[in-house]
């Protein structure tokens, strides 16, 4: 309670008490004197001197009353206020008692973080170590993958290069086939020609036989003039007459071995034309041709697929190369990145070196409060173990973040700190 | 050789190391790291991290350099400490060069040709 409550309490109580006091002498002064002295046998000075006495006492208990009237307490309200500061003193011991007891706690509460937090780091360690061998692993199949790449790459080379020789005699033989059936063409028309000209020959020999044939007619009419005539001789004539029929006789017999000659000719003429007309017939010179050409195409075609094949193979190499290469530059980044488990470690332990010193800022608090009325007691400020903390920082990210919770904002600190990459 | 207390970051770092064809030695501290110098192990290159249990990175290359065999050596650092006064202070106990973590392959492989030129 202040004051100038206080004392705007007791000045009305007093004017009150003034009031009431003031009209009591007021009204009873003159019987006091008149009745009471006599009666009690006091003189004038003494009885005045008693009746102040009397109306200072009564003046106090009426204000004692007056006060209770009022104020619900008869010391203008100083009482309850007292009884009522000590029940919050004693409510703030409690509390005090309390938060000490609590405070005693935060370290069994930090245990527990800290023991969360080691986790954190104990099992992101392995699953870094996990990633990094699982990745080594991986590597190790890319690797394999790359040589045998490498070694497919290189059959495929010689594959190539073997290929493109047998194309290349595939080719020759083509042009070899292709002379080939110019040369077989030309071949069977030549053949074709001689034996037409051995038939043709053939067939002129019955001219010749037609010449004996006729000579053998002449021949015998011949013999039958020289009969005529040697029968006209007579017995003169008898000898030739044989002579003449003999000649006749030969004659006949030329004649007969002239047409068996002919049919003779006509037959070897026949047969060597049906034994070489099958061969000879222009179409199957052609089919001859159109199948040997039919078979240099698809050994063309054979060899141009076969380039083709051995094309698409060294490309999906290279493209399996390229991956391959492309993987093993993300293993090596991605082995790179497993660096964040050591920073993030790093910013855990700090995290619970604050813990740490929070436990004993704590302890410290809470003896504080047992010994509040120690004059010498030393309380270390957290503003010091904050300076503490700043200066054990070994990131910047640290300082930034640090700034940024003291001053609510985006503030960057202001360390030294170097390029990423430095040589001396 | 490679210094770190890290399983994790010898692991990665050897891995990628190994890939581009370097022979890695691993040392999981200081301490062993300084043994297997002292035992005459060869390498061309020291890549140490700063902070580590024990004795820390440039108390660690300080020692390193005492050895005669290796006065010349280039040794790099590994760290996740960026600030311009620790990197001051490699420097004057021998250090060839700064990398702050997490760096890329990249630029692990490129610092470490440009040390080794």
């Amino acid at each position: 309670m202040d004051l100038i409550l206080l004392l705007r309490r007791a000045t009305i109580v007093a004017m009150i008490v003034g009031i009431i006091t003031s009209g009591g002498v007021y009204l009873l002064h003159d019987w006091f004197h008149a009745s009471v002295l006599p009666a009690l046998d006091l003189s004038k000075q003494v009885g005045d001197s008693l009746g102040t006495l009397f109306v200072l006492i009564l003046g106090f208990f009426t204000q004692r009353l007056v006060s209770i009237a009022l104020f619900r307490d008869w010391m203008l309200g100083l009482t309850l206020r007292e009884a009522e500061q000590a029940s919050r003193a004693d409510t703030y011991v409690c509390a005090a008692e309390q938060v000490g007891g609590e405070l005693k706690q935060v370290k069994t509460f930090n245990d527990v973080v800290r023991g969360q937090l080691n986790t954190i780091v104990v099992e992101t360690e392995k699953a870094a170590y996990d990633i990094t061998s699982r990745l080594q692993g991986i590597d190790e199949i890319i690797t394999k993958l790359s040589h045998f790449v490498d070694s497919t790459a290189q059959e495929t080379n010689d594959l190539v290069a073997q290929s493109e020789l047998r194309i290349d005699q595939n080719r020759g033989l083509i042009e070899r086939l292709d002379t080939y059936i110019a040369q077989r063409v030309t071949e069977a028309q030549s053949d074709q020609e001689r034996i037409a000209a051995v038939v043709g020959e053939a067939r002129s020999l019955t001219k010749l036989v037609d010449l004996i044939k006729s000579i053998s007619g002449q021949t015998n009419l011949l013999a039958l003039n020289a009969a005529i005539e040697a029968a006209r001789a007579g017995e003169a004539g008898r000898g030739f007459a044989v002579v003449a029929d003999e000649v006749r006789k030969l004659s006949g017999e030329a004649d007969k071995a002239v047409g068996q000659i002919n049919q003779g000719i006509q037959q070897v003429a026949s047969s060597i034309e049906s034994q070489f007309q099958d061969k000879l017939a222009h179409s199957n010179i052609q089919q001859e041709r159109d199948a040997l050409e039919s078979f240099s195409s698809q050994l063309n075609d054979l060899g141009r697929n076969y380039q083709e094949m051995t094309a698409h193979d060294a490309e999906v190499l290279a493209q399996v190369r390229d991956s391959s290469q492309r993987l093993s530059s993300m293993f090596m980044d991605a082995m790179a990145s497993v660096q964040f488990q050591d920073v993030t470690r790093q910013q855990i332990e700090q995290v619970i070196d604050a813990l740490n010193r929070l436990d004993g800022h704590s302890v410290l608090l809470a003896e504080r409060l047992e010994q509040f009325d120690d004059p010498h007691f030393e309380l270390r400020p957290l503003a010091a173990h904050l300076d503490e903390i700043y200066s054990s920082y070994v990131m910047s990210s640290q300082r930034d973040s640090h700034h940024n919770a003291l001053s609510g904002g985006n503030v960057t600190s202001n360390d030294k700190s170097g390029p990423k990459v430095e040589l001396f | 050789m490679l210094v770190d207390d890290s399983a994790t970051i010898l692991l990665s770092i050897s891995n990628i190391l190994g890939k581009a064809g370097y022979g890695v030695e691993k040392a999981a501290n200081a301490n062993e790291g300084l043994n297997k110098f002292k035992s005459g192990v060869k390498v061309d290159l020291l890549i140490t991290d700063l902070n580590m249990p024990g004795m820390n990175g440039i108390e660690f290359i300080k020692e390193v350099r005492k050895l005669p065999t290796y006065k010349f050596m280039p040794i790099l650092f590994l760290t996740t400490e960026s600030q311009q006064s620790k990197r001051l202070e490699a420097k004057a106990a021998g250090a060839s060069g700064w990398l702050v973590k997490p760096a890329t392959a990249d630029e692990l492989l490129g610092t470490i040709k440009l040390v080794l030129r």
